[in-house]
């Protein structure tokens, strides 16, 4: 990147909003993943008027331009493959709106999941989705990822709560898409569209959320299973009951294994742990539904269902579901999360699936995942100074996703596709579903600035 | 394209079978109006399609013959949707009818789009799940998910959009795409699925759909709030909702309205407006609860009174005449032609809406009903008149635009259900800006030629 560019950039940021020093380059040259590559130099717009400059003047000298948040991607999102200009939201970070009538949050794309959330608690409503590193992520990257978490099975993912966008598309022209009602069948979907893009269509510079009333009172239960498949017949029974648990998650045998080898925890190493949560506005409430929880369990021969009779003993039963992370990085030097997700009868099939796997190339699997929308995390731990590990991982995980794809299920159930999983792209979307990507990609983006490499939607 | 030539007829004959294969009169006007007065152009022939290869033929075979194609569900739109607007072929998928598979250990069914939703939820109930959409018509669910339609529950439940998993779509040229997938998230590329989803038949036609079904609640209850005036009626709604009482079904009636269901269906309402409101819970002793709750809430807004309907015929009585409300207004005034405002607002901006519209046909002295899905924010005015009257028509086509660009004004849109077809086009730029452009571009990328449902939309 010559100067002159350099110093375009920085009048339109300000000497400010502009950074090339190697120190700030060097930590965009990463995310949570596992991949890396400087970019060129980085600025911080602080309006869509500069984001919208950025662009178009990006756009006219071919500059690819990275929209970055918190940069917690687990799936090289945020990697500067062509190197360029990273574009840092992170001080576009206002909540501009909270209307608790209309249900709904206007805020900048840097906003960080945790600092909506401690607003809208305090009124009684939150914006669902909580993914797990909520404490630092942002909106913006939450929009474009189209995360999701815990309470998904409950509450759905972020598509489900993103009414309407301001977007800036390469070239400088500013989009409004949706609209501040709860329905809407005015023409094409663009926000759907733009909800999990990566940053690939556009930068979001404005998000209009469906926010929503949070019960206040949990009761929360754990299931243990000697087999596998009763554990995953027990999910289908509770989705299928007609209540909803409001989490219900997994975790698997390597798991409680790599937990006990690591802590004095000293877990059951049952086949499966089921940890389930219901809320509600009343004790009466959340009791009831726990309690249809707990009898299919036992229809489903969970050989012992533990109930927590308060906050504390709620915190002990998610012990084994929450450290499992921890646990696991300790494990090995590397650590690899995927994320995939299937039909919800499939979960015990699949997790089923991983552990052969882990058998077959010689590696540790543990598996946690949120069984209640079919979406399993395993784990993968290795030595990536180990030619031959890294290589049986690599085949472990081609063959883990054939698997998946077999399944009716996804390559990612919230994480994204990025590089990661860029080679994967086409065996779960056809040919024509490729090439219709593609050339919605260059309707939005023709010059191909925007997070280029990503996604497949290059070739 | 007015007629087809003996050879064309011959070739569209020969891909389905001549059974399914028509030019007669008689099929031909039946397949050029909804419930609309929107005017298409008389289409040259009907082809009734059973499989996806055969869909996928037709549109290869038409985009060679630059025949414009038009497909039909049920024919229930109320914008001109479906009306074939340059003659062609009409695609009618109804004898597309099978619920492939329901499975209810994931929540899912697979159907063909000309299955009827009632007869999905029939299926469907045999497992103690449903398909929660509810449009007042029996409608296709190919036609739903063009339209994405709602109805009455979807306060609660959600549209179409919310329940649509996995598309099979036949593109123009007969090419065939897949989208979405059976797991219940996906982060995994564009939602083309959703591009699909009320895109009004003019991307593709849908031959196949996964479908995301839910549990079939345990327990209901109605209740008819009446209030002194419509503007309390509707204060109320905004109220209710930001309470989060999360209601299954919250609609707003004028006393005109529930004259006319009256009149003809002898339910003896009191003739005031009101509010009808259902919830659903896993207890009884919840529901109760809940509904206390809404009754004291209803009371500081000044209603009169709160009736339960816990009666189970009571309650489907009072929701079927609520479904058939237009069909009643339409009755109510033969020999003239409807036309209905479909604006979505905020829910804040709700009382002045209704307040805006009930002055509006006020002062035009027109014949109007404003009701709607409250609680949505859904906002109908079915209004009635000749449109060969050009003073009577104007009047009423000054309301509609009034309410829209109001309706647009407060962050709202022109249409919350009923899709853009050729009635809501004119709206379009006002309420999208520069998005319309990007979605004329994505329009001429899949159909370049134009011809899948031309003059709705754009
Ligand atoms: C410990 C840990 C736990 C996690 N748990 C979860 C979880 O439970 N659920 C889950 O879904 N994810 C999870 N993640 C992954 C990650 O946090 C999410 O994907 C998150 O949404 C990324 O947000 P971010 O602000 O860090 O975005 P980044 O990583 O900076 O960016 C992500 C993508 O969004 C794009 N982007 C960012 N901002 C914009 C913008 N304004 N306009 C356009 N594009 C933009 C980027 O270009 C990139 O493609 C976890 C990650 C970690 C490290
Ligand atoms: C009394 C009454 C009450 C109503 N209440 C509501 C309501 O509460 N909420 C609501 O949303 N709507 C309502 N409607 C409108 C209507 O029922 C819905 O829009 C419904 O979705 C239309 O379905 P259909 O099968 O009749 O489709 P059609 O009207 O035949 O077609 C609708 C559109 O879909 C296209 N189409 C049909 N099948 C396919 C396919 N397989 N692939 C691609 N495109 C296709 C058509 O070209 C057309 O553009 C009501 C209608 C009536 C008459």
């Amino acid at each position: 990147m010559d100067r002159a560019v350099k110093e375009r950039l920085k009048d339109i940021v300000g000497q400010n909003g502009f950074t090339d020093s190697l120190i700030d380059l060097i930590s965009y040259s990463k995310d949570a993943s596992e991949f890396k590559r400087r970019p060129d130099a980085a600025v911080w717009p602080e309006t869509t008027e500069q984001v919208a400059k950025i662009l178009e003047f990006a756009d006219r000298e071919r500059i690819p331009v990275v929209p970055r948040g918190a940069g917690t991607s687990l799936a090289g999102l945020t990697i500067p493959e062509r190197g360029g200009l990273v574009m840092d939201l992170g001080r576009m970070n206002r909540i501009l709106e909270v209307n608790i009538v209309d249900r709904l949050a206007v805020v900048q794309p840097g906003v960080v999941y945790a600092s909506l959330d401690k607003v809208l608690s305090k009124e009684g409503f939150f914006f669902p989705p909580d993914p797990a590193s909520g404490s630092v992520c942002t909106l913006g990257g939450n929009v474009a990822t189209n995360a999701g978490g815990i309470k998904g099975a409950k509450y759905g993912t972020t598509k489900d709560y993103v009414l309407a966008l301001e977007v800036v598309l390469a070239g400088g022209r500013i989009l409004r898409t949706g609209s501040r009602c709860m329905k809407s069948v005015s023409g094409y979907d663009l926000t759907k569209l733009l909800v999990g893009s990566e940053g690939t269509l556009g930068v979001i510079t404005e998000i209009t959320l469906k926010i929503s009333p949070k019960p206040p009172l949990t009761s929360t239960a754990m299931a243990l299973f000697e087999d596998l498949e009763d554990a995953g017949r027990a999910v289908s029974d509770i989705m299928h009951s007609g209540i909803i648990p409001s989490a219900l998650e997994i975790v698997d045998q390597q798991t409680l294994k790599a937990i006990n080898q690591n802590t004095d925890l000293n877990l059951p190493e049952v086949e499966a742990i089921l940890v389930a949560e219901t809320d509600g506005y009343t004790r009466e409430e959340t009791e009831f539904q726990l309690e249809k929880i707990l009898r299919i369990f036992e229809r489903n021969k969970a050989t012992s269902v533990k109930r927590a009779a308060d906050k504390s003993e709620a915190d002990a039963l998610w012990t084994a579901r929450k450290s499992a992370y921890g646990v696991m990085a300790r494990i090995n030097n590397n650590l690899f999360v995927e994320d995939l997700a299937v039909p919800m009868s499939n979960v015990s099939k699949m997790l089923r699936i991983i552990a052969d796997l882990a058998k077959k190339y010689d590696l540790k699997i543990p598996t946690v995942g949120h069984a209640g929308d079919g979406n399993l995390h395993p784990v993968v731990s290795f030595d990536g100074t180990n030619a031959d590990e890294v290589k049986r991982v690599e085949e472990a995980s081609a063959e883990l996703f054939q698997k998946v794809l077999e399944l009716g299920g996804t390559l990612t159930g919230e994480h994204g596709i990025g590089l990661a999983k860029a080679r994967f792209m086409n065996q779960e979307h056809s040919d024509l579903s490729m090439t219709m990507m593609r050339a919605i990609k260059k309707v939005f983006d023709p010059n191909n600035i925007l997070n280029p490499g990503k996604m497949a939607l290059e070739n | 394209m007015k007629e087809f030539n003996t050879q064309q007829v011959s070739e569209l004959a020969g891909m389905v079978g001549k059974e399914r294969f028509s030019k007669g009169q008689s099929n031909r006007e039946l397949h050029l109006h909804d419930i609309s007065f929107h005017q298409g152009m008389l289409p040259a022939g009907i082809i009734w399609p059973e499989s996806t290869e055969e869909v996928a033929d037709i549109l290869a075979w038409a985009y060679e013959q630059n025949v414009p194609v038009t497909p039909w569900g049920a024919g229930t739109s109320t914008e001109g949707n479906p009306v074939p607007t340059m003659g062609g072929l009409v695609v009618d998928m109804t004898r597309m009818d099978r619920v492939i598979e329901i499975r209810p250990q994931d929540l899912q069914a697979d159907v063909q789009p000309g299955v009827h939703r009632l007869e999905l939820n029939r299926q469907a109930g045999r497992h103690g799940l449903f398909f929660p959409p509810d449009p007042g018509a029996d409608a296709t669910i190919g036609g739903m998910i063009a339209n994405n339609a709602s109805g009455v529950q979807t306060v609660k439940y959600g549209a179409t959009k919310d329940y649509v998993m996995r598309l099979t779509v036949v593109l123009p040229q007969g090419r065939v795409i897949h989208t979405g997938c059976r797991a219940p998230k996906s982060s995994a590329g564009f939602d083309l699925t959703r591009i699909f989803v009320g895109s009004e038949g003019t991307l593709g036609i849908v031959t196949e759909a996964t479908l995301k079904l839910t549990g079939i609640p345990s327990h209901y209850l109605a209740a008819i709030i009446r209030f002194p005036d419509l503007e309390k009626a509707s204060e109320a709604v905004a109220v209710l909702i930001g309470a989060g009482l999360g209601p299954a079904a919250l609609e707003l009636l004028p006393p005109g309205l529930i004259r006319l269901m009256n009149n003809e269906k002898g339910l003896g309402l009191p003739e005031v407006p009101s509010l009808f409101c259902e919830f659903h819970g896993i207890s009884e002793g919840a529901l109760k609860e809940t509904a206390q709750l809404a009754g004291k809430l209803c009371e500081d807004c000044g209603a009169v009174s709160f009736d339960y309907a816990t009666e189970e015929a009571a309650r489907k009585d009072l929701w079927r005449a609520r479904h058939e409300a237009w069909e009643t207004i339409h009755r109510a005034h033969p020999g003239k032609e409807t036309l209905i405002v479909d604006a979505a607002v905020p829910i804040s901006r709700y009382p002045e809406m209704v307040v805006f519209a009930q002055k509006e046909v006020d002062q035009a002295q027109s014949i109007g009903y404003v009701f709607g899905h409250a609680g949505d924010g859904n906002l109908h005015v079915v209004m009635a008149g000749d449109p060969k009257n050009k003073e009577e028509w104007g009047r009423i086509e000054a309301i509609n635009q009034a309410v829209v660009e109001k309706a647009i004004h407060f962050g709202g849109t022109c249409t919350g259900e009923h899709g853009v077809g050729i009635g809501k086009r004119k709206f379009m730029a006002m309420e999208h800006g520069e998005s319309y452009e990007l979605m004329k571009q994505i329009k001429n990328l899949i159909d370049p030629k134009g011809l899948m449902n031309p003059g709705k939309i754009f």
